[in-house]
């Protein structure tokens, strides 16, 4: 190695204390890097195929109009037949659009439940097994600079997964199916807010979990005991006392009732199944993730202060 | 070159750190900085002490890490307390353990660091780009810091250190691990870092590390400072102190000398010798020499290794202490 030949150079232009957002910055770099595992690419790009039926569904319809009648009893799940596209009135569109939603973001739900540790439990437990939060503790961040850049690097992806193939199918529907953008526009936002609350939760729970160890693979673990676990647990405890009231311990179907609420999806479908008290209130899944939502942001609160940022 | 800062400015005549009365206790009963009072001025320093001695504890007071049981203590003027962000984005620290985010590259890692340090996204990439060729690893900033050698990782750690051009840098043990060249390559920058107008406090248990590239020392033993000042000053031997090589028999030259007061330290097996005459100078020597026909070859005033130095300052700490 020969003695370097540049010279060290000061900056003209120094960094002042209104730059970057440092919380921006977290989020840029970490998402490059957060997605990078070939199983988390597949999750990525194969959370596209259902929105691609549904698409594939409308585009046909569209290229058919005589089987409009048919897609749409298709995409309500057979819950609203009509004789021809005229005597569907804005009251039907708008439910069909709310069953058409619920269907697709319950598969995106689930995807999202797989995608969320993949991004996620590495996050803050790697920082610690790798002393990278000492070198996060020594600039200029705050400790919810910390936690907002880790935020926003899982729900990101977690958003893609969910957002973009519902926006995706709700694009499709308004161009290809006419008479439905007038009476399901106000669904943009709502689902907008539901998803931003679903990835929410689930972003802060994760990072929660992976500030509680060094090791992302249990908190991978733990991940899917508090999500999957407890859904089984629900069904499972619904199923043998035939009270569906268990579906309060579940960290999914709490997920879905929001969902549910924001989407003003009417439930009379699914009455049948035990999983979901369909006649309860929203406020106790509410209260539920709020609560799991605050555990989490402590758990990783606390674990910052160990390391002292400001 | 001075840092162009002008909405902020440094006074270089205050002392880049101070603390006084710095006192920190782990638990209960366990107390790393014992009122510890220090004044660095700007330049090159370096910060020595045995293990436990609370330099660790001293560093991480000052980038405010831990804050103190009581005392106070400045940064670049700012105080560690109150104004620590603000002490955060002028320091450049550069932990003695390995300290990178899994998987990323060079480049992304010490471009992120900038982008902390609040420089801009496109800034910060430009300037990841200098600091990466600067400390020699240009050709590897697009590999995962994961593969990195000691060196390399070593190097790294420097280059995100200085990425957003601190004021000042702490480093924590920079040649920690490297073989002789890489050791050598380490002090070459960081000389280099200090004549760029930046203040440098090395953390160290190398002491020739320190004698080369720092010009004064703070030594801390048991949360005190127990010794500090020019590093050539300390080693300085003491005003009566010479180190003599002669040729001859030892024996007669050496009672010929104590006759006169001198008083005589010699090693026989290295040959060395070492006297501390009285008050008029060398004027004995040479008439011992001249007396028992001993051929002088060497006879200058003698010098203390900082090791020595360390060394006493360390059992002065103890004994002031106890």
């Amino acid at each position: 190695m020969a003695i370097h030949e540049r010279l060290y150079s000061r900056l003209a232009d120094p960094p002042r204390a209104r730059g970057q957002s440092p919380a921006l910055a977290i989020s840029r770099y970490g998402a490059r890097y957060a997605t990078r595992g070939w199983f988390t690419k597949l999750v990525l790009f194969g959370s596209y195929a259902p929105a691609l039926v549904f698409c594939f569904i409308i585009y046909l319809a569209n290229q058919n109009p005589d089987q409009v009648p048919q897609a749409v009893s298709m995409l309500s799940q057979g819950q609203h037949v009509f004789d021809d596209v005229a005597s569907i009135t804005d009251e039907a569109w708008y439910r069909i659009c709310g069953i058409m939603l619920w269907s697709l973001l319950s598969i995106q739900g689930w995807l999202a439940l797989f995608l969320t540790p993949l991004v996620g439990a590495h996050q803050i437990a790697d920082d610690l097994r790798s002393h990278a939060f000492e070198v996060y503790l020594a600039r200029p961040i705050s400790s919810w600079d910390y936690l907002f850049g880790k935020l926003l690097v899982v729900m990101r992806p977690v958003l893609q997964v969910m957002l973009v193939p519902t926006f995706l199918v709700m694009i499709m529907a308004s161009a290809f199916l006419e008479g439905s953008f007038g009476a399901c526009w106000t669904m943009f936002p709502r689902v907008l807010v539901a998803v931003l609350i679903w990835s929410l939760v689930n972003a802060m729970v994760i990072l929660g979990i992976s500030s509680m160890g060094k090791s992302s693979r249990y908190a991978t673990i733990i991940w899917f005991v508090a999500s999957f676990g407890t859904f089984l647990l629900s069904v499972l405890l619904g199923q043998t006392t035939g009270q569906p009231l268990f579906d309060l311990i579940g960290l999914q179907q709490n997920l879905y009732f929001v969902l549910w609420e924001f989407i003003e999806f009417q439930p009379f479908e699914i009455r049948e199944l035990p999983v979901l008290d369909v006649q309860r209130e929203v406020w106790p899944s509410v209260v539920i993730l709020a609560s799991l939502t605050t555990l989490s942001g402590w758990l990783v609160m606390r674990r910052i202060a160990s390391g002292r940022l400001p | 070159m001075s840092h162009p800062d002008l909405s902020n400015p440094i006074d270089s005549t205050a002392p880049i750190i101070s603390a006084k009365g710095l006192t920190l206790t782990y638990g209960k009963s366990l107390r790393a900085l014992d009122g510890l009072d220090v004044s660095i001025p700007a330049g090159c320093h370096g910060l020595l002490g045995p293990n436990g001695a609370g330099k660790s504890t001293l560093i991480k007071v000052l980038l405010g890490l831990l804050a103190p049981d009581d005392g106070s203590g400045t940064v670049l003027g700012r105080d560690v307390r109150k104004e620590r962000t603000e002490v955060r984005r002028r320091v450049g620290y550069m932990p003695e353990r390995d300290a990178h985010v899994p998987s990323m590259l060079a480049l992304d890692y010490v471009a992120m660091m900038g982008n902390l340090s609040g420089m801009r996204s496109v800034a910060a990439t430009k300037r990841a780009h200098e600091v990466l060729h600067y400390v020699d690893l240009g050709e590897a900033r697009y590999r995962p810091v994961d593969g990195f050698s000691a060196g390399m990782r070593q190097r790294l750690k420097l280059a995100a250190a200085i990425v957003h051009d601190p004021d000042l840098l702490f480093l924590d043990e920079p040649t920690n691990g490297l073989d002789p060249q890489g050791r050598r390559y380490m002090l070459d920058l960081i000389g280099e870092l200090s004549r760029s107008n930046i203040s440098i406090l090395v953390s160290t248990h190398l002491l020739p590390d320190v004698q080369e590239v720092c010009s004064r020392v703070v030594v801390v033993n048991k949360g005190r400072v127990t010794n500090e000042g020019l590093v050539s000053e300390l080693t300085r031997g003491l005003d009566r102190q010479y180190d003599v090589r002669f040729v001859g028999d030892s024996g007669p030259f050496l009672q010929a000398l104590e006759t006169r007061g001198v008083e005589c330290h010699f090693d026989p097996t290295a040959g060395s010798l070492r006297i501390m005459v009285p008050d008029g100078g060398t004027r004995p020597v040479l008439e011992a020499a001249a007396e028992t026909g001993t051929g002088l070859k060497h006879l200058a005033q003698g010098s203390r290794s900082l090791e020595e130095v360390f060394l006493e300052s360390i059992e002065e700490g103890a004994d002031g202490h106890s």
